[in-house]
């Protein structure tokens, strides 16, 4: 082969790889690591973009401890002869006006001096205190999660103007992403569960269709395929399927979270149903704590969690909604609404 | 109703209670019922939480005043004395000394105050003086709550009110969902109807006269699935063979221009057919359609004596003529399911044609004519996300006659002229709309004139972004956030993110007032409408993007072109 046709040959082979790559990024697999993926960077993005703002937050909490002190200094230089009690009321009032000043920053979002406190933000010191700052990875994963999943916790929230914008452009991009691999998936799953509760059904159905054949005496071709399709999964086993995995994550998460069974299972039902209020979230017990591995694990099992028990749950309606529409007609019609 | 019962329904007065019960149900599920039905749903859900959850809020309030002060007292007391102890300690004042030591302290008392408000739940907000739980913040807590929004700013402490919540929310959100395809139906009809006529005059006027010129195919298009317009066209070709009928070959014609690729549908895995098969039902085919499946199944019978095919040919013949109303058979067939679907299956289509140069296979149309007897309807999504209510169903006129499942949305893509409407694919595990809302069953909509234009996307876009602009400055205004903060507030709203950072009502002059009232319940109005608006553009837009979407595909050659140039 000369050279040319090399030349010739490998560019169409480059396009059909190039093509065969995408295919594979929008199929099943491709799709799921495709979200996985864009979470990811959602939650670099978002870390890298919230960080920055609790540095000029301890500079002022900073400053306003200064104040405070030298407050404190005119109180006692006052006079040279210093009562107790005298100092305690000035000292009283200074301090309640302290307080009220970090009470505010609090609901503003500060946290508190990062243990342990350095004093230069050196990229040393980033590997222990990012966990603790607020916008840890494990919490930006969550966040970006939630966005696109449109659950929307709110226990992070982006508090920059440039989160904010980057919050709204993630989502509009997020969203059908995400909208996608749970059509994907669930297309997949519901296949998958269809093959398997139809092989459980022909083993008791093989004994019924060989007795067939043998009355009429005909051959009767029923390829295999057809009594598979046809047989459409129950509501009811969705339904438990449904209600099971709840309670199972319920389960795991009061076990998790030491919070009540009932607090779980009310957290796994809001947040897969994308209601997500947020009053519980998992990994905030653990972190008062501050261990480290822990928050990390229960971020990720949490997430694991959502992924695949939205899935579940597309799976389902994939499952249900033929029998669903089947029986509201029936309904309708007996009723006499439809036509 | 029914014919039976017309001269018996003024003596018979279970039958004239029946009767009273059917219009009073078609008129619930009517657009005007649901309306009803979702604000009603809403506000007993908010009386019922505000019954729960104000008092125990109250009491916590009132403990967690008591608490924070108390702590923060305490907390205070002892750093002041501690603070005392330090200059009692430096008998001779070094100011620096003693600022550092002081600072020390004062840093330590931070950290406590922090640790205090976080296991106090304190979240600094002591300006807050209204309740969670009034009537108006019940209200945006179950509007949250069925629209999937769920800002948790205020969210149930109660162990009962928690069970309610999910019990309130299994039937609440399907009931938005349902809610929502048909107020998102019907604002992109009439939407649709506004652009053509104020947009595009002479456009309607075009496509009304063209559709004078072709009734056989209807121009109102029943539900039909993809494979149908193949099918149509593959049964057509020897039906134009044989009866020369001028208007169809012209739609055969206008068929092939529109758009040659929408054959590539055949290529879809038979399974994928298969799978969307669903129980035939004769009454949702239109004229057109019964013709062709008449003339497929005399084509069989003819050429094989297929029994299967009589059959069809029978029950066509007994379909006609029964009166126009398709009950009596549909019984028969419904009870004989199994039967009509075995039938259409195995009806055998006239040896693969070839048409302008593109083979059909046989075994393809052998399927699609099976699921051309299946009506088409719009289901459930397969998206649990589906709380927008992404709204399916193309042109919104099959409505009408929405039965069967398919699981994916089925598409309608106007030929050029106005011309029949050619149904486009739908490889919806490449497209990520596979929800659609569900249909009920409404009776007799009489749908606009279909165009042939399609909204184009960048105008509902625009009017999506100007929605949300208008609520932007109204929250500006209200709340004193800034622009970009409303608007970043309006747009996790619509979406449904909901984190609940910014709600509306925290700076309200005062939720207890009339005002403060008021200004909630335009809050929630302006959610509500706004999905609905997302839910007339996904309606509106979703052809479009899914045929540019199967455009790029093909482009980039994800999708193989049944043309077969690859």
């Amino acid at each position: 082969m000369s050279d040319l046709e090399y030349e010739q040959n490998l560019w169409p082979r480059i396009k059909s790889a190039f093509r065969v790559l995408v295919a594979f990024t929008f199929s099943h697999v491709g799709v799921c690591g495709l979200v996985v993926g864009y979470i990811i960077c959602g939650a670099f993005l978002f870390q890298m973009m919230e960080s920055h703002e609790v540095e000029p937050m301890l500079k002022e909490v900073r400053q306003l401890r200064e104040e405070t002190a030298e407050k404190l200094l005119s109180i006692v230089l006052k006079s040279n002869t210093l009562e107790e009690e005298e100092f305690f009321r000035l000292a009283n009032v200074a301090i309640q006006n302290y307080t009220y000043e970090i009470v505010n920053a609090i609901s503003d979002g500060y946290d508190g001096e990062p243990k342990p406190k350095p004093l230069n933000w050196t990229k040393k010191a980033d590997s222990i205190d990012r966990k603790e700052m607020p916008w840890s990875f494990t919490g930006g994963f969550l966040y970006s999660l939630t966005v696109i999943t449109t659950i929307g916790y709110g226990n992070y929230a982006p508090k920059t103007a440039q989160g904010k914008a980057m919050t709204i452009l993630y989502g509009i991009i997020g969203m059908p992403l995400f909208l996608l691999y749970l059509s994907n998936i669930g297309d997949i799953l519901a296949r998958g569960f269809k093959w398997t509760f139809s092989r459980c059904c022909q083993c008791n159905w093989t004994f019924i269709k060989r007795r067939r054949i043998d009355e009429n005496g005909e051959v009767i071709e029923e390829p295999a395929q057809e009594e598979e399709e046809q047989i459409t999964v129950p509501i009811s086993l969705c339904l438990t399927l449904m209600v099971g995995y709840i309670w199972g994550g319920g389960l795991l998460f009061a076990e998790w979270e030491k919070w009540s069974v009932l607090d779980a299972s009310y957290f796994c039902f809001i947040s897969l149903s994308t209601i997500g209020f947020g009053d519980l979230v998992p990994g905030e017990a653990v972190a008062a704590e501050s261990l480290e591995d822990a928050i990390q694990y229960s971020f990720v099992f949490c997430s694991l969690y959502l992924l695949l028990g939205m899935a579940l749950i597309a799976m389902c309606f994939n499952l249900m909604q033929e029998e669903v529409i089947a029986k509201v007609r029936v309904c309708g019609r007996r009723l006499g609404c439809a036509r | 109703m029914g014919p039976n019962g017309n001269s018996k329904q003024s003596k018979c007065s279970p039958t004239r209670v029946k009767n009273c019960l059917r219009t009073f149900l078609a008129h619930l599920f009517s657009h005007i019922g649901l309306c009803i039905l979702v604000v009603g749903y809403a506000i007993v859900g908010a009386a019922i939480f505000e019954r729960l959850e104000s008092g125990y809020e109250i009491e916590q309030r009132n403990n967690k005043q008591k608490n924070w002060t108390s702590t923060i007292m305490k907390i205070r007391d002892q750093y002041v004395k501690e603070l005392w102890n330090i200059t009692e300690q430096f008998n001779v004042l070094y100011e620096k000394n003693w600022t550092t030591a002081v600072e020390k302290e004062l840093r330590r008392f931070e950290d406590d105050v922090t640790s205090a408000a976080k296991q106090n739940g304190y979240d600094g907000n002591s300006r807050e003086t209204d309740l969670h739980w009034s009537f108006s913040g019940a209200l945006l807590y179950s509007v949250s709550i069925i629209t999937t929004i769920g800002y948790g700013n205020a969210a149930p402490r109660t162990a009962l009110g928690k069970v309610l919540t999910m019990f309130y929310a299994v039937v609440g959100v399907p009931l938005m969902l349902l809610w929502l395809s048909n107020i998102g139906t019907l604002m992109a009809n009439t939407f649709k109807f506004a652009y053509i006529h104020i947009c595009c005059p002479k456009k309607s006027a075009r496509s009304r006269s063209v559709q004078k010129r072709s009734p056989s195919l209807k121009q109102e298009p029943s539900s039909i699935q993809v494979k149908y317009s193949v099918s149509a066209m593959t049964c057509e070709t020897h039906v134009v063979q044989q009866q020369q009928q001028q208007q169809q070959q012209q739609q055969l014609h206008h068929i092939q221009q529109a758009d040659p690729s929408n054959f590539h549908c055949l290529e879809k895995t038979p399974r994928a057919m298969m799978r969307r098969e669903q129980r035939a039902t004769l009454k949702t085919l239109d004229p057109a359609a019964k013709q062709m499946l008449r003339e497929c199944a005399e084509y069989n019978v003819n050429m094989s004596q297929d029994e299967r095919s009589r059959m069809v040919l029978h029950q066509l013949h007994a379909a006609e003529s029964n009166m126009g109303t398709m009950t009596g058979i549909e019984e028969e067939l419904s009870d004989d399911g199994e039967g009509m679907v075995d039938v259409t299956s195995s009806i055998i289509l006239p040896p693969p044609l070839n048409i302008d140069g593109m083979e059909i296979e046989d075994y393809g149309c052998r399927q699609t004519l099976s699921e051309m007897s299946s009506g088409i309807g719009v289901s459930v999504g397969g998206s649990v996300n589906g709380s927008m209510g992404r709204t399916g169903g193309g042109s919104g006129s099959q409505i009408s006659q929405v039965e069967g499942t398919p699981s994916r949305v089925p598409l309608l893509h106007r030929g050029v002229d106005g011309g029949p409407d050619v149904v486009d694919v739908e490889t919806l595990d490449e497209y990520s709309a596979g929800s659609i809302e569900m249909q009920s069953n409404k009776p007799d909509r009489c749908e606009s004139p279909v165009s042939s234009d399609r909204v184009p996307i960048s105008l509902v876009l625009i009017f999506v972004v100007v929605y949300i602009m208008v609520g932007a400055t109204i929250f500006t205004m209200w709340e004193g956030w800034s622009f970009l903060e409303s608007a970043y507030f309006c747009f996790i709203t619509l979406s449904t993110i909901g984190l609940g950072d910014y709600v509306p009502g925290r700076s309200f002059k005062s939720a207890s007032t009339e005002e403060g009232h008021a200004q909630l319940i335009v809050c929630c109005l302006y959610l509500v409408l706004g999905l609905a608006i997302i839910a007339m553009s996904f309606n509106l837009v979703q052809e479009e993007v899914a045929a540019k979407v199967k455009d790029i595909a093909r482009h980039i050659g994800i999708i193989k072109d049944s043309s077969g140039d690859r």
